[in-house]
């Protein structure tokens, strides 16, 4: 008899549930699109120093061919920040050369790798963006990371300072936090 | 016998008509929700929208799991709090038996771990390291690995499960055996301040949470959480008791309850942490020979574990991390005996032990040289005092009072050295010291990584590892026939294991993983009567060889399903009989699968578990396909998770081995039975 009653709240509580209205939050987005969205706001919000693009030049945005945002990336390339054209490069090893990049997008594909990577890049004008914990955690500019299914990022002013960076107001107060 | 499956036949019926009156109930409801939903924007609609307005954006993740866990020199495994939620994972238990190669077996007492063919009921896991945020958690007594209830954390507090097969004490020392758990944390971050969580399911269970986190401005952080559950549990026949007390029937004894506190701190260098957990359960089984069905039969459980740690960059490439921990742990098992004509009739026998624990450790990781990633570390613990009491509480008889202390120290070094671009080599070795038994034990391990392409990786992996005899095995003893003494003079278990492991990512959204392994055990410790005086003890008697084949695959969807499905094939035999071991099953299998639904406001997740005959101490117990069926919504109501399973959703009957210090061969597992739980966040 306990077991029967049992069911028949489970049930109820189940199709009560299923009933109520689903419209009570936006629609939600694939993260990795949310994501590529993000760093295309980054680099608007971005000043290189003087000469850094050339007459006619384009923003290189850098990434491991291997890396789970690569798709997402692609549907920034060709699009037009500051009337310079933005170029995905999506390179087979970021052990490669770095320095056509102006951004470098790097993730949990090259985790292991990350440590001589910042060393190779040295303070050159990169815009490092990140979205893994351990490297957001270990000297990246912009660490994007999610928070109750929403994105938020934080940002390292040392690091940006040191590579002749300089990001608008409006992206260092929307930041979750800047140190 | 009989009458029990009667019982059970008769309760089927109407849970059927009922779970497809549900279903339909269910299904009707779908369309009048569908409407209200607007087209996903795309990619390129997302660039023109303000910044501002994207951070308001809730996310869906459909790549997640594509990790690069294959540059990693072992085969590991990682569970996520996603998965915890999409499952319905209730224990560590139930989210680590998902997992390729491992099984688990309840005893109506606690939870005990298998892997590799291995699983000695009754002994508490000493074989598996347990680690909390990268912190050894094995109390110094039973050198227990608590993963069922009596674990010292609500599962909800959990981030992520990460499970290393194979040896591991050239990194970690002793208990890194046949594998390493490591349960990451929630951090205060994760918060957005105060979340309830209040959960109700069958068999009387209920489990209510309360939660608060939060990060300043300066990054500083903070989590305090605290847990209440309670179970009535369920009443168990017991045909080997039927000629007994109240026929075979348990009842009432199946309770479990408890509480758990979590607190966690990080602010700049410096991090903090305390646990505390408490658990009652009941013992139906009537396990050490008591009276059958004899209320104020119980074990409780007890763990505090204070934490401070400190970390700090040397160099660029150059990190220190340091921590101090003192620990306590507490365990009280109530036994009920006859009195013997006496008076009171019944006797409660107390068997009680306790042990504080502190040390230090310090960790030093470096990639200054090109081309390798250096660890190395020194820990020390000590243990004092580590108490064993047994008494009979009236008439009073005291039949132990052991107070001893122990010691620990060890040093390691591990470099992963980039040999080529495709090739690196891993080495570790350990170097141990223990004033227990005043043993030196070195542990090598050797790992060589070999990327084949971009997609695939091989690699081959040698190591060894130990298990030092813990307080129980070395000092319980009970006097008269039966009893049990003491054995000072026992050596380390050993193991050597040989490990080949081919990772091979098919598509952007799929992998497969293919491993083989031969484990030779030396030295395992195993109770034994002693003829000359008919007492038990512990002496290092046993060796085994274990070879296995595991293969796991793990598939994601653009629709946003997945699926990760594994099935090993092991033997594991004693070297000496040529038997397979006890609750050692030849066969695993698993699935996982889940799938987003209506609109993917609420995501269905499937598991099935499989697990083929196992001996127990003299008979058998039959394999069995275990369903369970969760499904969960974070989108449904803003700030609310909600969560509905079925567990057994084919209501199997099925047993798991147990220990010599039960009469029975194996005990009966829970039927179908059902959870809802609902969290809110303010």
């Amino acid at each position: 008899m306990k077991n029967r009653l049992h069911g028949r709240i489970v049930c109820w509580l189940l199709g009560v549930f299923f009933a109520l209205p689903a419209s009570l939050s936006a629609a939600p987005v694939e993260e990795n699109a949310l994501k590529a969205a993000f760093i295309y706001n980054f680099i608007s919000f971005t000043e290189w120093p003087a000469g850094t693009f050339g007459a006619g030049g384009a923003i290189n945005l850098c990434a491991d061919s291997r890396s789970p945002m690569a798709s997402s990336m692609a549907a920034l390339n060709g699009k037009h920040i500051k009337a310079m054209r933005l170029n995905l490069h999506l390179l087979d090893s970021l052990q490669s050369d770095l320095s056509p990049c102006h951004i470098l997008y790097i993730d949990r594909t090259d985790r292991q790798n990350w440590t001589p990577i910042k060393k190779k890049i040295d303070n050159a004008s990169i815009l490092t963006i990140s979205d893994d914990s351990e490297i957001n955690a270990s000297g990246v500019m912009i660490a994007l990371s999610t928070l109750n299914n929403k994105i938020v990022f934080d940002i390292d002013m040392n690091v940006t300072q040191r590579a002749r960076l300089a990001m608008s107001s409006k992206l260092l107060r929307l930041a979750r936090t800047v140190r | 016998m009989k009458k029990k499956a009667e019982i059970l036949e008769n309760a089927r019926l109407p849970w059927r008509i009922h779970s497809m009156l549900c279903l339909l109930f269910a299904a009707t409801a779908f369309p009048g929700a569908a409407r209200a939903f607007p087209d996903q924007a795309n990619a390129d609609d997302l660039t023109a929208i303000p910044i501002e307005n994207l951070l308001n954006m809730e996310v869906y993740s459909a790549s997640r799991f594509v990790q690069n866990i294959s540059d990693a020199p072992s085969a590991v495994s990682v569970l996520t709090a996603t998965e915890i939620k999409t499952f319905g994972w209730r224990t560590l238990a139930e989210a680590l038996r998902s997992l390729l190669g491992l099984y688990v077996s309840y005893d109506r007492n606690y939870s005990y771990l298998g892997a590799r063919g291995f699983s000695r009921s009754g002994d508490y896991n000493p074989r598996f390291l347990l680690m909390v945020d990268g912190k050894r958690i094995n109390d110094p007594i039973y050198d227990q690995a608590a993963i069922g209830s009596e674990f010292v954390l609500d599962i909800d507090l959990v981030e992520r499960i990460e499970y290393v097969p194979g040896p591991g004490s050239s990194i970690y020392g002793s208990n890194a055996f046949f594998g390493v758990v490591n349960i990451i944390t929630r951090r205060g971050r994760d918060f957005k301040g105060l979340e309830v969580s209040g959960e109700a399911g069958s068999y009387g269970a209920r489990k209510g949470r309360m939660s608060y986190g939060l990060q300043n401005e300066n990054g500083a952080e903070l989590l305090i959480s605290a847990t209440g559950f309670n179970k009535n549990g369920t009443d168990f026949f017991f045909p080997e008791y039927s000629t007994d007390n109240n026929h075979g029937v348990a009842q009432g004894l199946d309770y479990e309850r408890g509480q758990q506190l979590f607190l966690k701190g990080a602010a700049g260098p410096f991090n903090f942490s305390l646990a505390h957990s408490e658990r009652n359960k009941g013992t139906p089984t009537a396990s050490y020979g008591q009276v059958f069905n004899a209320p104020g039969s119980k074990v409780v459980d007890e763990q505090t574990l204070v934490d401070f740690g400190y970390r700090k960059s040397l160099a660029p490439q150059a990190d220190l991390s340091t921590r101090f921990y003192f620990n306590n742990y507490k365990f009280l098992g109530n036994y009920i005996y006859s009195n013997a004509g006496g008076s009171p009739a019944l006797t409660v026998n107390q068997d009680e032990s306790a042990s504080n624990w502190w040390g230090g450790e310090a960790k030093l990781v470096t990639t200054q040289l090109d081309g390798h990633k250096l660890v190395a570390g020194v820990e020390y613990q000590k243990s004092s005092p580590i108490e064993q009491t047994n008494f009979y509480i009236d008439p009073y008889v005291s039949q132990l009072n052991s107070r001893r202390h122990n010691s620990r120290a060890g040093m390691y070094v591990q470099d992963e050295l980039q040999l080529s671009a495709d090739l690196m080599l891993s080495m570790g070795l350990r170097y141990d010291h223990n004033s227990a038994n005043a043993q030196h034990v070195a542990n090598p391990r050797l790992g060589l990584i070999y990327q084949l392409s971009a997609a695939t990786t091989f690699k081959t992996l040698y190591g060894t590892a130990y298990r030092l005899p813990n307080a129980y095995e070395l000092y319980y003893q009970l006097p008269g026939a039966g009893g049990q003494k003491i054995n000072p003079d026992l050596q380390t278990e050993h193991i050597r294991s040989y490990e080949m492991v081919l990772d091979h990512q098919i598509a952007r959204d799929s992998r497969i993983r293919l491993s083989a392994y031969v484990n030779k055990v030396t030295d395992l410790i195993k109770l034994v009567q002693d003829p000359a005086d008919n007492l038990y003890v512990f002496q290092n008697i046993d060796q085994a060889t274990a070879k296995g084949i595991e293969i796991v695959l793990e598939k994601a969807w653009k629709s946003g399903s997945r699926l990760r499905t594994s099935y090993t094939w092991q033997q594991t035999r004693d070297d000496s009989t040529g038997a397979t071991l006890e609750n050692s099953p030849s066969h695993l299998g698993k699935l996982n699968y889940s799938i987003p639904f209506h609109h993917d406001i609420w995501r269905a997740g499937f598991e099935a578990l499989y697990v083929s005959k196992r001996n127990t101490m003299n008979s058998q117990t039959g394999g069995y396909l275990l369903g369970n069926l969760t499904l969960f919504s974070d989108r449904l109501l803003k700030n609310v998770q909600i969560s509905a399973s079925v567990y057994n959703l084919f209501n199997r009957r099925y047993s798991d081995p147990v220990g010599e210090e039960l009469r029975q061969e194996a005990i009966a597992q829970d039927g179908r039975n059902v959870r809802l739980k609902l969290t809110y966040s303010y």
